[in-house]
């Protein structure tokens, strides 16, 4: 097989497959929440920015996102597990392949910089002296940090590189110095560049392609079920010993389970602080209105309920769970759902009162606890 | 009698695999389930278990089935696969607390079994690990321990021996013996036919859904007129004659 009918062949088919999900996620009800709270942030920033002091640090804001930038990165490949045995007799001929990952990495990782650079610019230039061309370099070596994240691994170079060029170029940006960064952005293209790699790491692009495809699945899986998706579990050996507390009884067996899953998955705890973390922002963002804050609470109780119900999903369809006599899984499963609900209901209420003042609060929480009731039911 | 399984017919959706089979399990009994690839014998585990729909016929263990009473009938029967599953995020020790919380033991005597097992299987060093750190062997040791905490009356085991380094195909089989000695039941489906020759007490060869031949090795050889034969020869004679 050449190099551009395996590249033509591949690309079509991991095209087709994100068209198929993006399709099914944006018919989910869902989408039009997050649409609703992207368009409520952008007016929310709009009149951040308004209200903008001039002495407000745009640099500093802006060299962060240098290095925020390089901390997400998603390789694609679009090789997968079978391809360590079929592809192997044509491994000697794949240069043209590794060039075309190489190109739409890059290319990716610079589009990607697009959304978040001009987010920052428009505060930038209301706080910085700054001309188009300065504007513009600080853009490209923006983009090339973007680009770097996704081809360190491709190199086998690894990550902690594109974060330390990336540190340097930020911290000259926030030092007024940003017209400097794109001679950092560039060296770490050269270093990049110098260490590229001849033959193609078989084994090391179908992990990057199977992590980046995870990355995307998981998000999907919020709104559709994706089959055979593929989890990381944390030890998390502290929560983990607060669950061995739980009663050694046949009647709690699931309750064991559902919680060591809880703690474990990115789809349990992990999504609760994101959500959480996310909500305080949004009420720190709009604290001067009332019914802003005061709705935030059942909001994003609600969004984090709607988006948990997956995350029992691994042990109930695991075989092993049909044949064991575990005894009620609903209940069990309720018992989680109402708990994890009433502590992130308890911690952004008292977020919204520290922070907005308003004892009104208390009706966005009697209102939260009510829907994520209404969900834990649902299961 | 532990298990017992009267005129079985069963399958996959409309496909018919298993056709009024008729099996059972003794206590303290090792019963060799063999059959060339496709003869049923996983479809027969299968519906031991209760994953597939019986079409007709009856499956018991202890006089109990799964329809008259599913917790009773699980909780007295364990599986080992041929396919390790495991929880991906819990430990080897972890599974083995749930398995023995589920079958309702005793937390002193689960904790026991846990000790005494992993030891037994040179698995101790690996009971904080998580299954996505095991070899293929360590997946299939952690299989059977979590069958073996359990204490069930039934074993059902599939396989054992794909994958296990010689040592543990051993202790496996000495185990076997104690559990045999300790009234348990055991029905294993392998291919090893020389190990099975050494180990069961009974043999029952399936071949395209139907029991071509039963018995110890001595009435089959009798049946077969293999009086030195060992048991390749005598699955090798009742699949010429079942396909007569």
């Amino acid at each position: 097989m050449t190099s551009s009918v395996l590249w033509r062949t591949r690309y079509q088919a991991a095209m087709a497959e994100m068209t198929k999900y993006t399709r099914y996620m944006a018919n989910g009800g869902l989408l039009f929440t997050v649409y609703f709270v992207v368009l409520y942030g952008l007016v929310v920033y709009g009149r951040f920015l308004d209200q903008l002091d001039p002495s407000f640090p745009g640099n500093l804001v802006m060299g962060s996102l240098f290095i925020f930038l390089a901390f997400y990165r998603s390789t694609r490949t679009f090789l997968t597990e079978a391809d360590q045995v079929f592809l192997l007799p044509s491994l000697p001929h794949l240069t043209g392949y590794m060039k075309r990952v190489r190109t739409y990495n890059a290319l990716f990782g610079m589009i990607r910089a697009v959304i978040p650079f001009l987010a920052v610019a428009v505060l930038y230039v209301r706080t910085e002296e700054t001309s188009p061309i300065g504007l513009f370099s600080l853009f490209v070596a923006l983009s090339m940090i973007g680009a770097a994240a996704n081809l360190s691994k491709l190199e086998g170079v690894g990550h902690r590189i594109v974060l330390l060029y990336a540190t340097g170029a930020g911290v000259l940006v926030m030092l007024g110095m940003g017209s400097f960064s794109i001679v950092v952005t560039s060296l770490l293209l050269l270093t990049l560049h110098l260490k590229k790699q001849d033959q193609l790491p078989l084994m090391d692009w179908i992990a990057l392609e199977q992590e980046s495809r995870d990355r995307f699945y998981r998000i999907a899986n919020w709104f559709v079920d994706v089959p055979r998706l593929s989890t990381t579990y944390k030890r998390r050996r502290l929560l983990s010993l607060l669950v061995e507390k739980i009663g050694f009884d046949r009647n709690r067996t699931f309750d064991y389970l559902y919680m060591k899953q809880f703690i474990r998955s990115t789809d349990g705890i992990g999504l609760i602080i994101r959500l959480t973390l996310i909500g305080a922002v949004f009420m720190w963002l709009g604290k001067d209105n009332e019914w802003l804050v005061v709705l935030a609470v059942p909001a994003f109780s609600g969004l984090t309920s709607f988006q948990l119900a997956p995350f029992t999903r691994a042990i109930d369809s695991h075989l092993l769970t049909r044949l064991l006599p575990f005894g009620d899984a609903t209940a069990s499963k309720r018992k989680v759902l109402r708990i994890t609900s009433f502590l992130q209901v308890l911690v952004l209420t008292l977020i919204g009162y520290l922070i907005s003042g308003f004892s009104t609060v208390v009706a966005g929480a009697v209102l939260a606890l009510v829907v994520a009731e209404y969900y834990a039911r649902k299961k | 009698m532990l298990l017992k399984i009267n005129e079985l017919s069963g399958g996959y959706g409309a496909k018919k695999v298993l056709h009024d089979i008729n099996i059972s399990v003794n206590q303290g009994e090792l019963v060799g389930l063999i059959g060339l690839n496709g003869a049923g014998k996983s479809t027969t585990i299968k519906h031991i278990l209760g994953l597939l729909p019986v079409k007709s016929g009856e499956i018991l263990i202890n006089g109990v089935s799964l329809e008259q009473d599913e917790q009773t009938y699980r909780k007295q029967v364990a599986y080992i696969p041929e396919q390790p599953m495991l929880y991906e995020q819990l430990t080897l020790r972890e599974h083995l607390r749930l398995m023995a919380q589920g079958y309702a033991v005793e937390e002193k005597k689960a904790q026991e079994r846990i000790d005494h097992y992993a030891t037994r299987l040179r698995m101790t060093k690996q009971l904080e690990w998580f299954p996505s750190v095991f070899s293929k062997g360590m997946k299939q040791k952690a299989m059977i321990l979590c069958a073996l905490v359990t204490g069930s009356e039934l074993l059902i085991v599939d396989e054992p021996f794909v994958g296990l380094d010689p040592l543990a195909i051993r202790e496996l089989l000495t185990i076997f013996s104690e559990l045999k000695a300790d009234g348990k039941g055991i029905l294993m489906s392998t291919h090893i036919l020389e190990t099975a020759e050494r180990h069961c007490n009974r043999f029952i060869l399936l071949h395209e859904g139907r029991i071509a031949a039963e018995g110890t090795t001595g009435e089959l050889r009798d049946r077969y007129d293999l009086k030195d034969g060992s048991l390749d020869d005598i699955y090798v004679a009742a699949i010429e004659e079942a396909e007569r």
